[in-house]
């Protein structure tokens, strides 16, 4: 279509189209009697229009019309019968055409309620927390997320926590976002250096989501960490079924780091084959074997651990046998919960050894041990890194390798905070 | 003006002055360009295409303003706002598309100069001095009628059934020239005879008279390049153009 351009106006130019219409578009540095192909009509923002399939314009929207009287204002639902029209229509078409009053009303308060509802819902759905985990390397944090692993929520534990993530903002961040910027502020602030350790608590009414993300948050922070510090990551889940994920991250040889990660109880040759052994930082139980060599694992693979819930299977019984195999290098031995390298033990819990492939897990046992429920949802058999005092007992715990005893830390079985450091520090047990 | 009663009582003037709405505008020219420049992220010249965009949004909110809608001028950046992005997307949609006017590579010379062109551009440029007279006798002979081409926008027919029915009108006009002689001499339009001829409803004729008469008045004598332009008001159904 081309248009001849008849006028040219401050804010506007007058076009003839070639089936006889005048239009009023924008004038875009126009000269009368130029003819151009594309024009930019001038509409008012709340005509009624004609339907536009009558109008063939190269582009767009429908030439001006001037505004009648009995319009309503805002909307019009139809398009007036002749529009551009100078002579004020009849009132009847008008009201015949479009909606009365009232129902503008109703129809705007429908809206609102629906809105209403909707955001309600997504404000609940997206501010429930759905699952948690609890991280802890000295100070331990508290993350809660919603089904989509959006942070809803982050309480420091401990008051080291609450230093770590002081001016944190968090609010709908990914899950692993923020996991891997907390680990960040541990190494900035000191928490985390090379040989620490980092231990995660899973804590969901869906044990899907615990199996799934066990594996997937040590891969997660494993990966991001493996660049910055040498660490070992632990995994737990909260709630009847423990899992013990641990993937020895090993770094170089002259880590003595793992000891400390090593954790509890066992003693340190374990740790040391624990550096050597596996992948540790790789995704958390499937540590692989490599080390095996390094670890007296071995030995410790053939019994029990069976079941390995660990991973992949969900924690019930059944899987048990599945799976593990491949996962985790020794991460249990002796059953305390805490990260045994190399020891085996027929304590029901799973361990993961560092043997390479093939080696057993399962210790015999259901993948869970009966005794070693921690009815508490907190770590506390294995007690390493979750202190069901909630205190900071745990934050030295995670890297004090004499915690072997099953409860709280050596000391303030007494709920209190008391006891060796509360400042979390990363001190060997000396505390006892 | 920066009382708000003010601006309204003055864009409310404007809806029926056009004067008083070009006034308006050139008051607010500065707003405009800031509006324009704030959408764009850089400063707004009057060479820019948005430029002219935001002014007649400006003028559309002038028109479509009612108290209703709040402060004038929100309403007004809302409104530039809103056509300056449909035009973003529709020039998005031609990218890649160079502009004629941009500069040729090798040369200093705009790219529509480097186009081989295949008339003569001498004739181009005196087709186009000829078009502008046309128009502006045109415009003058409908002065004296009391319409503008404006007014002739405002009133053209949108629909294709009321295009049609002045159509028809016209196509009768045409065929019948002593109508025209009248047009001329009497600066009436023969509405009663149009709509008996034609067949047209008279209401609808009514209602496009300024229309139709600016079309008459291309029918008159001199205005061959305009009546070049309307391929399809000269056809007669399914005949050769007159």
């Amino acid at each position: 279509m081309k248009y001849l351009v008849v006028e040219c106006g401050l804010s506007y130019a007058v076009v003839l189209d070639e089936e006889g219409r005048f239009l009023k578009v924008a004038n875009l540095h126009y000269q009368v009697g130029q003819t151009v192909t594309d024009v930019i009509e001038m509409r008012l923002p709340d005509a009624s229009r004609e339907a536009p399939s009558q109008i063939h314009y190269g582009n767009q929207p429908i030439p001006l019309q001037k505004p009648s009287d009995e319009r309503a204002p805002g909307l019009s639902l139809v398009p007036e019968p002749a529009p551009g029209s100078s002579q004020p229509q009849p009132k009847k078409n008008g009201k015949k055409h479009r909606l009365r009053p009232w129902m503008y009303s109703l129809t705007a308060a429908a809206a609102c309620l629906i809105l209403l509802v909707f955001s309600l819902f997504q404000f609940h759905v997206g501010r429930t927390p759905y699952a948690s985990v609890y991280l802890t390397i000295n100070p331990e944090v508290r993350i809660d997320v919603n089904r989509k692993d959006i942070v809803v929520e982050l309480e420091g534990i401990n008051p080291d926590g609450q230093a770590l993530i002081e001016n944190y903002s968090y609010k709908n961040k990914p899950l692993y976002l923020t996991m891997d910027e907390l680990a960040d502020r541990a190494i900035q602030m000191g928490f985390l250096h090379d040989g620490g350790k980092v231990s995660l608590l899973l804590d969901a009414e869906d044990d899907q989501w615990v199996t799934e993300h066990s594996d997937s948050l040590s891969t997660q922070l494993n990966n991001y960490l493996s660049e910055k510090v040498t660490v070992t990551i632990e995994v737990q889940s909260a709630g009847a079924q423990r899992h013990e994920i641990i993937i020895p991250v090993d770094p170089a040889p002259s880590q003595t780091a793992p000891p400390e990660t090593a954790p509890p109880e066992t003693s340190p040759a374990q740790t040391t084959p624990a550096e050597t052994a596996p992948p540790q930082t790789t995704p958390a139980e499937t540590a692989p074997p490599q080390t095996t060599p390094a670890e007296t694992a071995p030995p410790q693979t053939a019994p029990p651990q069976t079941a390995p819930p660990q991973t992949a299977p969900p924690q019930t019984a059944a899987p048990q046998t599945a799976p593990p195999q491949t996962t985790p290098e020794v991460l249990n031995d002796d059953d305390d919960g805490l990260t045994d390298y190399h020891t085996s033990d027929n304590d029901g819990y799973t361990d993961y050894y560092p043997a390479g492939p093939g080696s057993v897990i399962q210790d015999g046992d259901d993948v869970f041990d009966d005794d070693s429920f921690d009815d508490d949802s907190f770590g506390d058999n294995s007690d390493d890194d979750f202190d069901d005092d909630s205190f900071d007992d745990n934050g030295d715990r995670g890297f004090d390798d004499d915690s072997d005893d099953r409860g709280n830390d050596d000391d303030d079985d007494d709920g209190g905070n008391d006891s060796d450091d509360d400042d979390g520090d990363n001190d060997s047990d000396d505390d006892d | 003006m920066h009382n708000e009663h003010q601006i309204i009582k003055a864009v409310l003037e404007a809806k029926k002055d056009t004067q008083k709405a070009d006034d308006l505008i050139r008051t607010y020219i500065p707003f405009i360009r800031f509006e324009a420049s704030k959408f764009l992220s850089r400063p707004c010249s009057e060479q820019d295409d948005e430029y002219s965009i935001a002014m007649i949004a400006f003028h559309e909110a002038i028109l479509g303003y009612a108290k209703e809608r709040g402060a004038f001028l929100s309403y007004a950046a809302m409104v530039i706002r809103s056509r300056l992005i449909d035009y973003r997307r529709k020039e998005s949609r031609h990218q890649g598309h160079v502009s004629l006017y941009a500069q040729s590579e090798e040369d200093d010379r705009p790219l529509v100069d480097t186009i081989a062109q295949t008339s003569d551009r001498m004739e181009e440029s005196i087709n186009l001095e000829a078009t502008q007279h046309e128009i502006q006798e045109l415009s003058s002979v409908m002065e004296t009628f009391g319409v503008s081409f404006s007014d002739a926008a405002e009133n053209s027919p949108k629909q294709e059934r009321t295009l049609e029915a002045c159509r028809a009108a016209i196509h009768y006009a045409i065929e019948n020239p002593r109508l025209l002689d009248q047009l001329l001499s009497s600066k009436k339009l023969p509405m009663a005879q149009l709509v008996s001829g034609s067949g047209a409803d008279r209401k609808t004729l009514e209602r496009h008279r300024k229309y139709i008469l600016v079309m008459l008045l291309v029918q008159t004598n001199g205005y061959e390049i305009i009546r070049g332009h309307l391929r399809h008001v000269l056809k007669k159904k399914g005949g050769t153009p007159v």
